[in-house]
């Protein structure tokens, strides 16, 4: 192990003085567990009646400090097993329905559940109560029935605004918890994390060690790593499911066209041929996904870079989905006031005379058709 | 001296001893969390940048810049060849280059007894520390890079090693430990997941871009076809929402105009209008594409055409 300069002389001074103690012969080079030897060395050397309480206290805080610390990292390697076994699932849907049993199993959270945000509220898909798996289902019903509004003061829209983990160490007085949802789950204090996907927040993870109980800092960090884990995994297997989706449907289409222009062609001219009505090809199937629109996420950070900020750009490809101001203040949880101030100056910047000639610019960029 | 007297120091020197084992466990855990901080954030901006390629091409960069690391060598697992692909020395940038150079004149065959050919195989991390199992590092690598000993581990991607990272600190006069080990391994993972998501996204688009290729093609073939077909009727008034087949030559004019986000006013003026004429294409153009706004219609004319 590494250690800086002056601690490293001090561990060799204090061996040397150690070991001249206890009339050991003198070594060129030393470590920690030479440092460890002697301290039991000397230990052992004192007899156990006589030994001040000030070393028992001294002890005792080394081994405390030695086990938080291992505690921290042993956590946050269970969230990486976690993590690697939910890679396994491939269902993007599936994925995220087992991320609260996954997460709880995997870390000393007691219960979890997962939202998606869709339309400026947080939908809860699914939860995970360990040993209690029909609370779990009661309070899921009870969340999916009134699902939560990300408005100003809440907590969980300051989330999907900062893209950090957060927890609440008392949600009784405060002030920005939401009250049903506290009073359903009964937290006393609760960890949350956003699932954010490319440059959109696609869902929220909260999570806690049951009714009543308290968490700490390491809570949020493993709640962290495990969203982001998450969230790139999720990725991931949407991506895969979309394009393996895409190839099915075209390779259906074609074997239809194949199929259909031979019929066609090679139909005998009989007296009952004529009058055929045009056959439409097969409906594809709706999409899988639950996220959408991977295309163009990543490229138009590429185009735009240096010209606009990321919360810019996020504001103009919502402009050119066709959204209005309203719309994009929902989707990306701000008020129509920091809307308006954003399209100000993509308008400037782009040197765009309006609304219509930014998304024109945008679309043009993104080399796509434009009128 | 006493029994008593040496008791005494004995309970100091021991003391002393504990209070240094603490400072010591407080750097190693500070250590170790800032190690790997640093390398999420590494992991993080590799993740803004979005092609394949240009991830590649910082990778080996943005570890060296964010570890005690001072040079890194990423090389690509091809079959059983290793064939480098970047080289950063935090020391001497020219250095590197010319290193990189001299490694890829000739790719570097996998095969036993190397270590790099078990990390590939086994997927996993070592710590190589020369001159002991120089037998199994591999020889040409060393000569160029001069190295004590280096850290070498699997960049998996689906469950195939698609890429070897080297890291070492000899200019730093140090040999890797556990914790470069963990740096490594760590930054390896992260760097597989940005890869193998950038790549999946360049794929959907690339899948995209050419089914949109293919079905211009097809649309221009039949557009021939339907002018040497007898049948020219088929061309109906009112398209589908959000095409432009519904709008009228003078539309198209307006739509065209309006996405470079003139106003009525100046549309009026360049078609030699009046203003009221074009307020009313305008809301002929967004009824049958089917728009709410003017940047709606410039979208779903877009959209249409993907």
């Amino acid at each position: 192990m590494k250690l800086d300069d002056e601690l490293e002389r001090r561990l060799t001074d204090q061996v040397a003085r150690a070991r001249e103690l206890l009339e050991l012969p003198a070594q060129p080079e030393t470590d920690l567990d030479e440092l460890r030897a002697l301290i039991a060395a000397l230990r052992d050397r004192l007899p156990a009646t006589e030994l001040g309480g000030s070393i028992e206290e001294q002890e005792s805080a080394l081994e405390r400090l030695r086990q938080r610390f291992e505690a921290r990292f042993e956590a946050l390697d269970r969230v990486q097993a976690a993590i690697a076994e939910l890679r396994e699932v491939t269902s993007p849907r599936e994925m995220l329905l087992r991320a609260p049993a996954v997460l709880c199993a995997g870390s000393s959270f007691e219960r979890a559940f997962l939202s998606l945000v869709k339309g400026g509220r947080m939908v809860a898909e699914a939860a995970h109560f360990a040993g209690d798996e029909r609370a779990a289902v009661t309070v899921l019903a009870e969340l999916q029935a009134n699902p939560l509004r990300l408005e100003h003061p809440l907590i969980e829209t300051e989330l999907l605004r900062r893209r950090r983990a957060t927890i609440v160490v008392d949600a009784n007085v405060h002030p920005r918890v939401d009250r049903e949802v506290a009073r359903l789950m009964g937290w006393r204090s609760y960890a949350a994390a956003p699932l954010v996907v490319g440059s959109q927040v696609v869902g929220v993870i909260h999570a806690d060690r049951g009714a009543g109980q308290s968490l700490d800092v390491l809570d949020r960090d493993v709640l962290w790593e495990f969203a982001t884990g998450l969230a790139q995994a999720y990725e991931s297997s949407v991506l895969r499911r979309t394009l393996r989706d895409e190839r099915d449907q075209m390779r259906e289409f074609l074997e239809w066209q194949r199929a259909r222009s031979s019929e066609l062609t090679d139909a005998p001219v009989t007296l009952a041929a004529g009058g055929h009505a045009p056959l439409p090809p097969p409906v594809p199937p709706p999409a899988t996904a639950g996220w959408v629109g991977a295309e163009n996420r990543r490229d138009d950070r590429v185009v735009f870079e240096g010209l606009l900020t990321r919360r810019e750009l996020d504001v103009l490809r919502l402009l050119a989905e066709g959204a209005t101001n309203h719309q994009v203040a929902d989707a990306l949880v701000i008020s129509s006031g920091t809307v308006k101030f954003h399209v100000g100056s993509i308008l400037r910047k782009l040197h765009a005379a309006n609304r219509a000639e930014a998304v024109t610019r945008y679309l043009r960029l993104m080399g796509m058709r434009v009128p | 001296m006493s029994v008593a007297g040496e008791t005494a120091d004995a309970e100091r020197a021991l003391a002393e001893l504990l209070a240094l084992e603490r400072e010591i466990v407080e750097a190693a855990y500070v250590r170790r969390a800032d190690a790997l901080e640093r390398v999420s954030d590494a992991v993080r901006r590799l993740g803004e940048i979005g092609s394949p390629q240009g991830i590649i091409e910082r990778a080996a960069e943005e570890l060296g810049m964010s570890s005690e690391f001072d040079r890194v060598m990423l090389g690509e697992v091809r079959g059983d060849e290793l064939h480098p692909r970047a080289l950063w020395s935090g020391q001497d940038p020219d250095d590197a280059t010319a290193a990189l150079e001299e490694l890829r004149r000739a790719p570097f065959r996998l095969e036993y007894p190397s270590i790099e050919d078990e990390v590939a195989r086994r997927q996993r991390t070592e710590i190589v520390e020369a001159p002991a199992p120089r037998a199994r590092a591999n020889r040409r690598l060393a000569e160029v890079l001069g190295w004590n000993g280096y850290v070498v581990t699997a960049l998996v991607v689906q469950g195939n090693a698609v890429g070897l990272l080297h890291a070492d600190a000899t200019a730093s006069g140090r040999l890797p430990d556990a914790l470069d080990a963990e740096v490594a391994t760590r930054y390896a993972e992260g760097l597989a997941g940005v890869f193998e998501r950038a790549v999946l996204r360049e794929m959907l688009q690339l899948h995209h871009h050419e089914l949109r290729s293919a079905v211009e093609w097809m649309s221009a073939r039949l557009g021939q076809l339907a002018t040497g077909a007898a049948d020219v009727s088929a061309a109906s008034d009112l398209g589908e929402a959000g095409t432009t087949d519904a709008l009228t030559a003078r539309e198209l004019d307006v739509l065209r105009l309006l996405a470079r986000g003139q106003t009525n006013l100046e549309i009026a003026r360049e078609l030699v209008v009046r203003e009221g004429t074009i307020k009313y294409h305008v809301k002929n153009i967004l009824r049958k594409m089917g728009a709410t706004s003017r940047a709606d219609a410039v979208s779903r004319y877009a959209r249409a055409r993907r």
